[in-house]
């Protein structure tokens, strides 16, 4: 994928998840059920928390690479 | 086995030497170079980790005892912050490396012009805010060292007679003495301790094995995951998330991810401590799936808890008590180093963190006011001075952490403790924002925007904590300070209803934002913030040039002086040797660089800060150094004296534009002047040539009254012949200078011209029959409508064709005669066979009184405006008259008009 369009999705899935974990879009999970015994906010919310941790490794896979700042030093 | 109180402590003990032999080694061992494991992405990660203090540890269950997921943001906001990597923390982390930056205080001294003021006020800010945060951890190994003494009769062991007070006193010593030998054992080059981060990434596993285990067999004696909530649903206890998702969530998600960037410990060991970019990558999924791991638990043991302790037990200790409860000494031991790990870890980065600051920004600028100049130090003084104050500084914080315990010991619930610190520490957030992506942001407005949203945070969160140790803030809590209502710390301005942390997070981000906003709108940078907030925001767009640079003449001497007091003599040698060997000379001689002033400045600030190092070295540098103000202003006058120079070459290029068409205009002028001259002396000369005849004449019939009839009847014939072309010279005259002034009543009106020119042919074959020609018709358009004047039409085409007629050479003299309509044009084409127009001549065909030299040797020469007349007609009728070029030898004219209805032929 282009470099542009790789950053331009990883500010979305960032965007994304701010939305995602804030009202209103939470809200969608307050029912009161429950997904193998578990409650369904919770299930949503470790979902979500899971979604974000699997795009986040993929992106950092993804993201393109600069050449490093010339100012880095090993320290001795 | 028995828990007791001396054995958990003395498993602390043994615990921290651990730690101890683990931060050692792995100095050792980066020393050795051989470390390369402690460079990886995953420990970068672990050290991450040191987010998870105690807090998580026990604080989490608590929270989710007492308020269901809510626990949760203070995970999620730092999770987006990781996710979104790329878009600040990969900028603060390579504007670090560039800058060579220390702290959080140095980033935004660094970014706002060096500026000193900040520096202090960061500090100061930073190590009041982080008060609260050190003494939960206090509290959380105080209650945790309680909860196991409690539990068995012989608990308490040595103990005894120690109250709570006094213990968390105890840990509090305990911790600042193992910090100053963890942490300040020397000044590196760069802020960066591979040891204490070794130790804390061995911490992170520790804690997170701990509290799994404990989450396991929690689920494990609950019969699992589904039972734990079910069990808790029936004993009533809400499970859904009825009221979680409010005001109060969205600003603990936005407290954390505030937190996570701001928190000084988090910013020493994501910025200050990283040693490669691309950990951050890692990092941006491994430390979210950390803090993953560290929750998944969370929640089955605060609902087991709350299902099966007897009611009034601490939830936050459920992760000890639990164990304990079932017997499980074990565990509980494990669960209480996990505990006591979160805690250490915390404890001693966030106090590295804060003794850097206090001693960068506040005691090295103090003991450069007090020095001048030369007498910086003596021998290894700066950095002893430096040690010391670093390890006065643990103490100070410490005891204020344990202070702040002190005052709110009654207060029970970790969590709220915490929030107040975040609170705190997120108002440098709108500055750290600010410094990374907007170029006006000034130093001024920076201090008081941060300076105001402290004070709104000292007044609505950290102040209404004191209230259950105090009756005075419990008074101004409820009814405000003097009674005056608006200024009630949890309903400021009359804004009440709100959930207490979102009105002071609401409050102090808000106005510290706008302060910063405004202020930056109104106030002007200085020259140094001006090109170190270019540095800032261009940072991934490398440029050779760096202005702030200092130039002058201090001598290699001076420098290595200021450099061995505060790198020590080693790095000072190599530096020195290095710069040396680029220059090719040897050190006597060594001239420092523009450029090496600057490497030095940066190894400076690596180790007392970019205030301090600029300080440090203007000192040294000044003499009849450039300030970077003066170099300012003389870019800004040469900018001006640039503009300048470019408004006058603009003008004189305007000026030389107007005098060229003034030139032209001139030139004309003086043609016109000649052709009206030109057209006198024609005038008087065409006029003159038939007055002379008419006065000879006139004059033989006056002086000679003898003369016979005939001759009479000649000559006055000949008078009468003159006076007619006389007349008619000048009606032609005043013709063409009528149609040129446009005065001649004119009327274009549809017509065929195909009937003018038959018309016109119709004329002329009298005069070509005495002539002796023919005129052949050549192809014929068959009907041609134009708008045009019918006499005036006719006169052009009977002038042309008796012009091809009168001045036709040939032996066997022939005009064609040809139209046709071609692309919406009418056009008539008169051909002679005569002897043509010299190129010379086609020119001027058309100019007044010209005649061709052929013409003008024939006899019935006419007075040479007939062409510019007909041009001048046509011209009125929008068409064209023109010489053409044809294969023949002789002249062809052509007339061409614009056709009324194009394409109509028929």
């Amino acid at each position: 994928m282009h470099r542009r369009k790789v950053i331009g999705s990883a500010l979305f899935f960032s965007l994304f998840g701010m939305m995602a974990s804030v009202p209103p879009l939470i809200m969608l999970f307050r029912f009161e059920g429950f997904v193998f015994g578990i409650p369904a906010a919770t299930v949503f919310l470790f979902g979500l928390w899971v979604f974000l941790v699997v795009g986040a490794a993929w992106f950092s896979r993804a993201l393109p690479r600069d050449e490093p700042a010339s100012g880095v030093t090993k320290a001795p | 086995m028995t828990l007791t109180a001396d054995l958990v402590i003395a498993t602390a003990v043994a615990y921290v030497g651990l730690l101890f032999v683990i931060a050692y080694l792995g100095d050792r061992q980066t020393r050795r170079g051989a470390a390369s494991f402690l460079r990886s992405p995953f420990v970068y990660t672990l050290s991450i980790s040191v987010y998870c203090t105690s807090w998580t540890f026990y604080g989490a269950v608590g929270t989710a005892a007492r308020s269901g997921l809510e626990f949760l943001t203070i995970y999620l906001g730092p999770t987006l912050v990781f996710v979104g990597w790329w878009f600040i923390l990969r900028r603060l982390v390579r504007i670090s490396h560039d800058q060579r930056i220390t702290s959080i205080a140095d980033l935004l001294s660094s970014r706002f012009g060096k500026s000193s003021r900040l520096a202090v006020l960061i500090t100061v800010l930073a190590v009041i805010a982080i008060a609260p945060y050190i003494a939960l951890q206090l509290k959380a190994i105080t209650s945790s060292i309680e909860a196991i003494a409690g539990s068995s009769e012989f608990g308490r062991g040595s103990l005894e007679g120690w109250d709570e007070v006094g213990l968390a006193f105890g840990v509090a010593a305990g911790m600042a003495l193992f910090t100053i030998l963890f942490g300040t054992r020397n000044v590196d080059a760069k802020e960066q301790h591979h040891g204490v981060v070794a130790a804390i990434a061995f911490e992170a596993v520790i804690k997170l094995t701990a509290l799994i285990a404990v989450g396991i067999f929690v689920v494990y004696i609950g019969g699992g995951m589904d039972t734990i909530f079910a069990d808790a649903a029936r004993v009533g206890i809400d499970v859904h998330a009825s009221n979680t998702f409010g005001d109060r969530w969205i600003a603990m998600l936005v407290l954390s991810a505030a937190a996570v960037i701001c928190l000084p410990r988090q910013f020493q060991v994501t910025v200050v401590e990283n040693s490669n970019e691309n950990h951050l990558r890692t990092a941006s999924w491994a430390f979210p799936a950390y803090m993953l791991a560290m929750s998944v638990f969370t929640l089955p043991i605060a609902l087991f808890g709350l299902t099966f302790m007897p009611v009034g037990s601490n939830p936050d200790m459920f992760v000890l008590t639990l164990p304990l409860a079932q017997g499980q000494d074990w565990l509980a031991l494990f669960a209480f180093i996990g505990g006591f790990s979160s805690a250490t870890s915390m404890i001693i980065l966030e106090s590295i963190a804060l003794s850097i600051m206090v001693s960068n920004h506040i005691v090295v600028p103090i003991m450069l006011r007090l020095t001048s100049g030369d007498g910086i130090g003596e021998g290894k003084g700066v950095r002893r001075l430096i040690l010391n104050a670093r390890r006065l500084s643990i103490v100070l914080i410490l005891f204020l952490g344990f202070g702040y315990f002190y005052f709110t010991r009654t207060s029970d619930a970790l969590a709220p403790i915490g929030l107040i610190s975040f609170t705190g520490v997120a108002q440098f957030l709108p500055a750290i924002l600010a410094s990374l992506f907007w170029r006006d942001a000034s130093a001024r407005a920076a201090i008081a925007a941060v300076a105001v949203g402290f004070v709104v945070w000292l007044w609505s969160s950290l102040m209404p904590s004191f209230a259950s140790s105090s009756s005075l803030v419990a008074d101004v809590l409820a009814n405000g300070p003097w009674g005056i209502a608006w200024l009630r710390p949890q309903a400021l301005f009359g804004l009440d209803g709100l959930d207490p942390l979102t009105h002071a997070v609401f409050w102090s981000l808000f106005l510290n934002a706008t302060v910063l906003i405004l202020g930056s709108l109104a106030s002007n940078q200085s020259a140094l913030e001006h090109v170190q907030a270019a540095l800032f925001l261009n940072v991934f767009r490398r440029t050779s040039t760096d202005a702030a640079s200092m130039t002058g003449s201090a001598t290699a001497d001076d420098l290595f002086l200021v450099a061995r007091r505060v790198l020590g003599h080693d790095r000072a040698v190599d530096l020195f040797s290095e710069e040396a060997r680029i220059a090719g000379t040897p050190w006597s001689a060594l001239e420092p660089s523009p450029a090496f002033i600057r490497k030095l400045e940066r190894e400076l600030a690596g180790s007392i800060g970019a205030a301090s190092a600029h300080v440090m070295l203007s000192k040294v540098v000044s003499g009849d150094s450039i300030s970077l103000e003066e170099v300012m202003q003389i870019t800004d006058e040469t900018q001006q004296a640039i503009e300048y120079s470019q408004e006058l070459e603009r003008t004189s290029t305007q000026l030389r534009a107007t005098a060229e068409k003034l030139e032209q205009a001139n030139r004309q002028l003086r043609r016109v002047d000649l052709q009206k001259d030109e057209f006198l002396s024609q005038v008087s000369h065409e006029v003159r040539t038939p007055m002379t005849a008419i006065r000879a004449f006139s004059e033989i019939l006056l002086d000679e009254p003898g003369l016979d009839s005939t001759s009479r009847d000649r000559f006055m014939t000949t008078i009468h012949r003159e006076s007619l072309r006389l007349t008619s010279l000048l009606d032609e005259i005043l013709d063409l200078s009528a149609l040129e002034r446009g005065e001649r009543a004119w009327e274009n009106r549809r017509l065929d011209a195909e009937d003018t020119l038959d018309q016109a042919i119709r004329v002329c074959d009298a005069l070509a029959r005495q002539s002796a020609m023919t005129i052949r018709l050549g192809p014929r358009a068959e009907r041609a409508i134009v708008r045009a004047d019918p006499d005036r039409l006719s006169q052009v085409l009977i002038n042309l064709i008796s012009n091809a007629i009168k001045y036709n050479r040939a032996a066997e003299p022939e005009v064609e005669v040809r139209s046709r309509c071609q692309d919406g044009t009418y056009i008539i084409e008169v051909e002679d066979n005569g002897t043509g127009i010299d190129a010379a001549e086609r020119e001027r065909i058309f100019e007044k009184f010209y005649r061709g030299d052929h013409i003008a040797t024939a006899g019935n020469a006419g007075a040479g405006l007939g062409l510019p007349i007909s041009r001048e007609i046509v011209a009125r009728m929008n068409g064209t008259l023109e010489l053409i070029a044809t294969a023949r030898a002789g002249a062809c004219f052509r007339v061409s008009l614009p056709m009324a209805e194009p394409g109509a032929r028929a």
